[in-house]
């Protein structure tokens, strides 16, 4: 088990040089400005990308989502669905060939929302979500059945997952957030255990994994209790069949249809005992921070908040382990 | 056992701010008796700004022995009873006022280190090296023959005196090893520099206040010594007033100061035994490494950044040395098939 970190942008210099020092092993980026030529990504930019990265003597094992209107209409059936979808297979030939080992993504349309903002202890603020409040407008304007839906991540998992395994590029889906059935009109699919679970069957591989967003799995309703679907069982599940390729590893206060984020070592979940299941079946991935809360006088990026969680990362993993990140003792 | 942070005298707003924010409910101030008298009223005052972001003042950490005006105090000399009474009445006004806990030293020539280390990715950690440092520093006190055995004497008197008071006023009173802990600095021995000295220290008065300022950093740069047999000594003798759970490349003569979790002391194991001892007091994050862009932070060194992922590790390491006493102790990593994930 690893320790790895996010960021948007590569020409992010102060960011990079924060990860080494920090000692991350993993660097992940973000919707990263790559340029959308002709609806794809090209293997020059990526190549770039993944130089940047190392120049730092950083790793760059994935890149997280590409820009949502390369596949939107893959994604929520839009008449563009086969035009996105030969667009995003060759996006994924261009990232191994870059020598990127993952690729991630959101299946959701239309993007991560929350309703405001909450003080969660001495002006610190985490995001919030409440469905009494949510507000968005419909933002598809063609037809979208569930049925329709489930065969457009199908037909994608099914056409995609082979060219992952040919050009060695594991992929891993990450959850809607917030995890509710429908947002914006669309009906939306990966916002529960179950489904997730269907959707690892639909191809039985690696490529085919998970990005185990702890966060939104952890909203996800009735992930707090103890009823065989909480977090820590949704957990062991996917870690025991090998399909989570990596973690983030953030705290919640509850699930949906209320919630908001807090510190990592505050919310409803035992992160410690988050931590031994990864452990105990045998993860091999790595953990990252996401969304920390906003503290007094730190950066838009967050150095000072991601550095407190990162530390609080690395001493679950080498404690519960009992082993060193960096071979120390 | 609970995080701490330790701030220069007269925290502002945003530092405390930030420790009442990450949960840390602990705060160390610098200062103490010394040649500039805070009184009563000043501890008081410091005490309510702490407590008004609802965090405790737990411990304020100084020392006089580097200012030359205690001179006598050290290595007893004419104006040493004179120089004592001076020093108790700061003591009993920062005991009147409910500071807990006061951290000094014995070390008349401060602490010091020579040039920096590079450690990763750039950051700096303090650097020391024995020979490097005697061919440079001058004799403090020139034309003075100085001898440990008229420092233990000094100390001795100190101890007997300042016990009593500490104990009228319920503040423990303990002290920080010599750091680094080398025979002799500018011509003047470092005393505390041993497992063996802090042994006799406490013998001097057996009192719980009588204690040791657990600096971890430096025990673990004591030359031959173990560092998790000293933790377990005082930890279970109850010496230890607080720690300064930092991590250093090796010992002396020659080391340097490391990122909290890539040093040459394993920090769990180091926090495990002092779940195993009993201990029950704070920990800070001392001396971090400079980190390239990082913001000042009103403490010694490190800067938000560094400091924020020192205490992130501590939290870390503290909640899962307590938790895993329910699973019988960490994962058994050999007996965990391993995926193939990544």
């Amino acid at each position: 088990m690893r320790i790895g970190m996010g960021l948007n942008s590569s020409s992010n210099t102060e960011a990079l040089r924060f990860m080494a020092q920090l000692g991350v092993q993993d660097v992940v980026l973000n919707t990263p400005p790559v340029p959308v030529k002709n609806g794809k990504w090209e293997l020059i930019d990526l190549v770039g990308l993944n130089n940047r990265v190392n120049e730092f003597g950083l790793k760059l094992t994935a890149i997280e989502n590409t820009q949502i209107d390369m596949r939107h209409h893959m994604i929520a059936g839009g008449p563009r669905f086969d035009e996105q979808l030969e667009n995003m297979i060759k996006t994924i030939k261009n990232i191994g060939n870059a020598g990127i080992p993952m690729y991630t993504m959101s299946w959701r349309y239309p993007r991560f929302y929350r309703t405001g903002h909450v003080d969660i202890g001495w002006g610190a603020l985490g995001t919030a979500y409440d469905a009494a409040v949510e507000d968005w407008p419909n933002v598809i304007d063609w037809e979208l059945s569930l049925d329709r839906a489930w065969e457009c991540l199908e037909t994608w998992v099914k056409e995609s997952t082979p060219v992952a395994e040919k050009y060695g590029v594991k992929m891993g889906l990450h959850p809607v957030d917030p995890p509710m059935p429908v947002i914006g009109g669309v009906p939306q699919l990966l916002f529960n255990f179950e489904n997730y679970k269907r959707l690892i069957d639909i191809v039985d591989s690696p490529y085919n994994s998970i990005l185990l967003c702890q966060g939104s799995f952890s909203q996800m309703a009735g992930a707090d209790r103890d009823n065989g679907e909480s977090i820590y069982d949704m957990i062991e599940y996917f870690v025991k069949r090998e399909r989570v390729l990596y973690v983030h590893f953030r705290n919640v206060s509850g699930t949906v249809p209320k919630f908001h984020e807090t510190f990592v070592n505050k919310g409803h979940v035992d992160m410690y005992r988050a931590m031994r299941i990864y452990a105990e079946n045998g993860f091999t991935g790595f953990f990252m921070d996401d969304h920390v809360p906003h503290t007094i006088g730190d950066t838009d990026y967050g150095h000072r908040a991601k550095a407190y969680a990162n530390g609080y990362i690395q001493a679950l993993i080498e404690t519960v382990t009992d082993t060193s990140l960096y071979g120390a003792h | 056992m609970e995080p701490m942070v330790a701030l220069h005298g007269n925290p502002g707003d945003e530092v405390l701010q930030t420790a009442a924010q990450y949960g840390i409910q602990n705060i160390l101030v610098y200062g103490g008796p010394g040649s500039r008298h805070m009184k009563y009223h000043e501890y008081v005052a410091l005490r309510m700004k702490v407590e008004s972001y609802g965090l405790k003042l737990a411990a304020i950490e100084g020392g006089f022995s580097p200012d030359v005006a205690y001179h006598d105090v050290i290595f007893g000399g004419p104006r040493q009873d004179e120089l004592i009474e001076d020093l108790l009445e700061q003591v009993r006004d920062m005991g009147r006022a409910g500071i807990p806990i006061y951290g000094y030293n014995w070390m008349p020539n401060s602490w010091g280190r020579a040039q920096p280390t590079i450690v990763r990715g750039g950051a700096l950690g303090t650097g020391y090296d024995y020979d490097w440092e005697r061919s440079r520093r001058p004799e403090t006190f020139p034309g003075e023959e100085i001898s440990e055995e008229q420092m233990w004497d000094a100390l001795e008197y100190w101890i007997k005196a300042v016990t009593p008071v500490a104990e009228e006023f319920g503040m423990r009173c303990g002290i920080h090893p010599e750091d680094p802990p080398v025979p002799l600095r500018g011509g003047v021995p470092g005393l505390f520099r041993s497992f063996a000295a802090f042994k006799r220290l406490v013998e001097v008065v057996e009192s719980d206040y009588n204690a040791i300022e657990f600096c971890q950093g430096t025990f673990s740069e004591m030359p031959g010594e173990d560092i998790y047999e000293m933790i377990d000594y005082f930890g279970r003798r109850k010496k230890i007033m607080y720690v300064h759970f930092r991590n250093v490349s090796g010992q002396a003569p020659s080391f340097n100061e490391e990122f909290i979790n890539t040093g040459y002391v394993n920090m769990k194991r180091a926090m495990r035994t002092y779940r195993d001892a009993g201990f029950t007091g704070n920990f800070i994050d001392d001396h971090c490494p400079l980190m390239v862009d990082d913001d000042d932070f009103p403490g010694n060194l490190g800067g938000y950044r560094s400091r924020l992922f020192a205490q992130g590790y501590i939290a870390g390491v503290i909640e899962s040395v307590k938790k895993e006493v329910d699973y019988g102790g960490p994962v058994d990593m050999n007996a965990v098939t391993r995926g193939a994930s990544s």
